[in-house]
């Protein structure tokens, strides 16, 4: 996945960014050029980029995706593939309100496989659970009527035998 | 992400990543940039497109769950983004149906036939049988089928068919295979057209004035009229491709004599208008409720078929006896080069006998599936000497499905349609991909089990051996059979089964674990001796109580072992199906049991087996059960004779004069 502008040379190259809340980072370029992004902007600007802004990012959550970043920054191959696997389940385990703030992160800095992963690990979360389960874990209110909920009840009938 | 922003300003990095702030569901208040922190984030303050991405990501299993979580996610889950989405994600496969209803007086069922073309291209067959345990949702259900024509039009929105006839409209699920009755159409319509644009369905022409084109609400079950057309054409066909309701083809009735249909069927000559109807087609813009300029078909054709594919309308058209396939341009909003909307370009015509005369006897249905193009032949012969020598009515039909690859520009021929699909209505749906559905052994009630139970209850290793394909087919086949039988005579209460898919068919299973085992070893105990072919029969045997026998099922085998394991799997479970379709009607033939009746499986052996090695042998122990002392009477239910496997079933009923215990 490594970009066509970011060689061998540039692995040890840092760009800055900065977060919502001004805290400024450090990151190498290759891990950085992980989101498209912050790749795109980095053409765009070239050399001369001073500091890029995150607005939409805040501390915390940038340190995660980056750490992801940094992780994702070589070729998977050159990795044990278990072991990545093992860290990216670990990775993804995390309370939930973090989780979607890397979930939006990760899509407004267009990081696709993270992208992936994080909405793949939402969909585990969902998978097996009843409605109300899901109502419950996920904090979410029921506006069904009474009467809309048993229409759809026995729409589904069978799924709930 | 825009990708053509050379702006050295950072100002497009807002493009949004926060909530919709026009979704009214979202918890959390749409923030600006530079706030702090976001602790409160929760799921469904996610926006749409990213909540849609998680779920679309979940098992099929839990998808009926969702729906009931919350409005938006109910809404989430009917838009047409989840379901490119799960297709992306390969949770959800394009499927062609064809859905025919028989209408034979003790045969009343609805059959449906699946094709999935990226697949190895199989039909599958499943049945909807009315049965008394489905009478839920409306008595005319049962009645409908009655009514219903062999005619209807299909129209398929994301996973659900909807299978609209003259007087009756019927909803199947694919996902959960369940058919529900929905609102007929307010005008009594036949041949007419039908779509589904943007989430409702959209139908017209089928009659004299039939000009009404009605419109369907799925969510509120409901039909109004949305407009009238100019024309009302009468064995037309319906298409939709970006919010526009394609009314392509057909008859102008009424003016011009009955045998105009026939006539203008081949292009003969007919007048001049009825012509206009069959090679022109009219535009309806859903949104803009406008009628567009109505197109004609190049070549002045007449339709035979058409549908909507990767956003163009295909035309299949018949000039004589020649066939001429067109493609229509129905994309509004083609960027760049590839012409523009409204553009014809004829393609290369499906390859069939150089001559066929398209009419009321050989009929085709296009269907549009992803972007390929299936052409199926549902109706007729198309040998054409057959035909003139008056025996296309023997019913030699060939059933041709034939697909068009528009990347390659190319025709394949696919698997025939089945031939119990007769005169069949086609759609294309989506179906779940394959998932192992986990079972619940969930057990909340107990009941007498006052069986006789025929042999030891020490259950042993009862693994099938790999080998003996067929005998081991039929060893499901019975277990799933009997439990139909028991089923069936109402020895339990309905709540110890549960329904099941076998075959693709409907089958009840038993839920409580006792019985099942019951019949599970009693059968699977059974597998060395049918493979061994020392099996003659096998009786499902109820008693009166005075240990009398009242009713038997009997099966006949003959497994013809030299075959192996060479046989056509997919052509024996074609035959074992028709058994279970033709057992769940068979109700009427049987006798009302006692309240206290028992029942047992019996095996008769065609030689006592020797003392065997096999543990499973030990199951079955030999039995002195009361026989008759007259022939009993014969009812037959269903037999089979394919090569490597022989079965017949029928019923034994004491006769009359049968002296009393």
């Amino acid at each position: 996945m490594a970009s066509s502008t970011s060689g061998s040379s540039s692995s040890s190259k840092v760009v800055k960014i900065r977060s919502s809340d001004n805290e400024n980072f450090e990151v190498e370029e290759a891990a950085a050029a992980r989101s498209e992004t912050i790749k795109k902007l980095l053409e765009d600007v070239g050399d001369d980029a001073d500091v890029i802004p995150l607005p939409n990012v805040d501390a915390k959550t940038l340190v995660k995706v980056m750490e992801w970043c940094k992780k994702h920054m070589d070729d998977v191959d050159e990795l044990n593939k278990e072991e990545m696997k093992t860290w990216d389940a670990e990775f993804v385990d995390m309370d939930q309100s973090c989780l979607y703030n890397v979930l939006l992160a990760a899509n407004f800095l267009n990081i696709k496989e993270l992208l992936d992963q994080l909405t793949q690990k939402v969909a585990d979360m969902i998978k097996g659970k009843s409605p109300e389960e899901i109502r419950a874990t996920f904090n979410i209110k029921n506006d069904f009527t009474p009467e809309e909920e048993a229409e759809i009840r026995k729409q589904n009938a069978w799924a709930f035998e | 992400m825009s990708d053509s922003c050379n702006s050295r300003h950072f100002s497009w990095l807002m493009k949004s990543c926060f909530p919709n702030p026009n979704d009214n569901n979202s918890a959390v208040v749409p923030q600006h940039h530079c706030s702090t922190t976001t602790a409160t984030t929760t799921l469904n303050s996610l926006p749409d497109d990213l909540l849609l991405e998680c779920l679309s990501r979940v098992a099929s299993s839990s998808i009926p769950s969702l729906s009931l979580v919350c409005r938006r996610w109910a809404r989430l889950l009917q838009s047409p983004p989840f379901f490119q989405l799960r297709r992306r994600h390969g949770l959800l496969h394009h499927t062609l149906f064809a859905i025919s209803a028989s209408n034979s007086a003790t045969d009343s069922a609805l059959f449906a036939a699946t094709l999935q073309l990226d697949t190895n291209a199989v039909w599958k067959v499943s049945c909807f049988i009315t049965d008394n345990d489905e009478v839920d949702d409306a008595v005319s259900y049962g009645n409908s089928f009655h009514r219903f024509p062999s005619n209807a039009r299909l129209t398929a929105i994301g996973h659900r068919v909807y299978i609209i006839g003259r007087n009756a409209t019927l909803r199947y699920d694919t996902w959960s295979g369940k058919v529900t009755a929905r609102s007929p159409m307010m005008f009594p319509r036949k041949k007419f057209a039908v779509a589904s644009v943007s989430g409702k369905i959209y139908v017209t022409g089928g009659g004299q004035k039939m000009t009404a084109v009605e419109e369907y609400d799925p969510e509120e079950d409901k039909w109004v009229v949305a407009t009238h057309a100019t024309r009302s054409r009468y064995g037309c066909i319906g298409a939709s491709v970006d919010g526009v309701f394609y009314v392509i083809g057909g008859l102008k009735l009424g003016g011009a004599s009955r045998n105009e249909l026939s006539r203008a069927g081949v292009g003969g000559a007919a007048g001049p208008e009825a012509h206009v109807y069959a090679s022109s087609m009219d535009l309806y813009d859903v949104e803009a409720r406008e009628w567009l300029r109505s197109r004609a078909v190049p070549g002045g054709g007449c339709v035979v078929a058409a549908c909507a594919a990767g956003g163009h309308i295909y035309v299949l058209a018949s000039h004589a006896v020649e066939l001429s396939f067109w493609r229509f341009e129905a994309r509004r909003k083609v960027a760049g080069a590839g012409g523009g909307f409204g553009e014809w370009c004829r393609i290369n015509s499906p390859p069939l006998p150089a001559q066929i005369r398209v009419d009321g006897t050989v009929r085709f249905s296009c269907v549009g599936v992803g972007e390929k193009v299936v052409l199926v032949q549902v109706s007729g012969c198309i040998d054409d000497l057959l035909r003139r020598s008056g025996r296309f009515a023997r019913g030699l039909k060939e059933s041709l499905v034939l697909v068009y690859d528009p990347v390659g520009g190319g025709w394949t021929r696919s698997a025939n349609l089945p031939e119990m699909i007769r005169r069949a209505a086609c759609a294309c749906a989506d179906v779940k991909g394959p998932e192992l559905r986990k079972q619940k052994t969930k057990v909340d009630w107990k009941t007498r089990l006052g069986f006789l139970i025929n042999r030891r209850m020490d259950r042993g290793d009862d693994q099938s051996p790999a080998q003996g394909g067929t005998a081991r087919i039929l060893v499901e086949f019975l277990e799933v059979a009997i439990t139909s039988i028991v089923f069936l005579k109402g020895v339990y209460p309905t709540g110890a089964f549960e329904r099941r898919r076998y075959m693709n068919m409907v089958v009840q299973r038993a839920r409580h674990p006792e019985l099942r085992d019951y019949i599970h070893s009693a059968v699977s105990g059974l597998l060395p001796f049918i493979q061994k072919g020392l099996v003659e029969r096998l009786a499902v045997i109820f008693y009166n109580t005075g240990n009398t026998p009242v009713e038997k099922f009997m099966f006949k085998l003959a497994v013809n072992q030299s075959y192996g394991s060479k046989v056509e799997e997919a052509d024996l479970e074609f035959s074992l199906r028709s058994f279970l379709v033709k057992l769940s009607i068979s109700e009427p033939l049987t006798r009302t049991l006692s309240h206290d009746c028992r029942w047992e499986i019996t095996a008769y052996f065609r030689s006592l087996p020797q003392a065997s090695t096999s543990k499973d042998a030990g199951l079955w122990i030999p039995t002195d059960t009361k026989q008759w002392q007259r022939p009993p009477l014969i009812t037959p239910i269903k037999s089979m004779n394919s090569e490597p496997l022989c079965v017949q079933l029928y019923l034994e009923h004491p006769t009359l004069n049968e002296p009393k215990p």
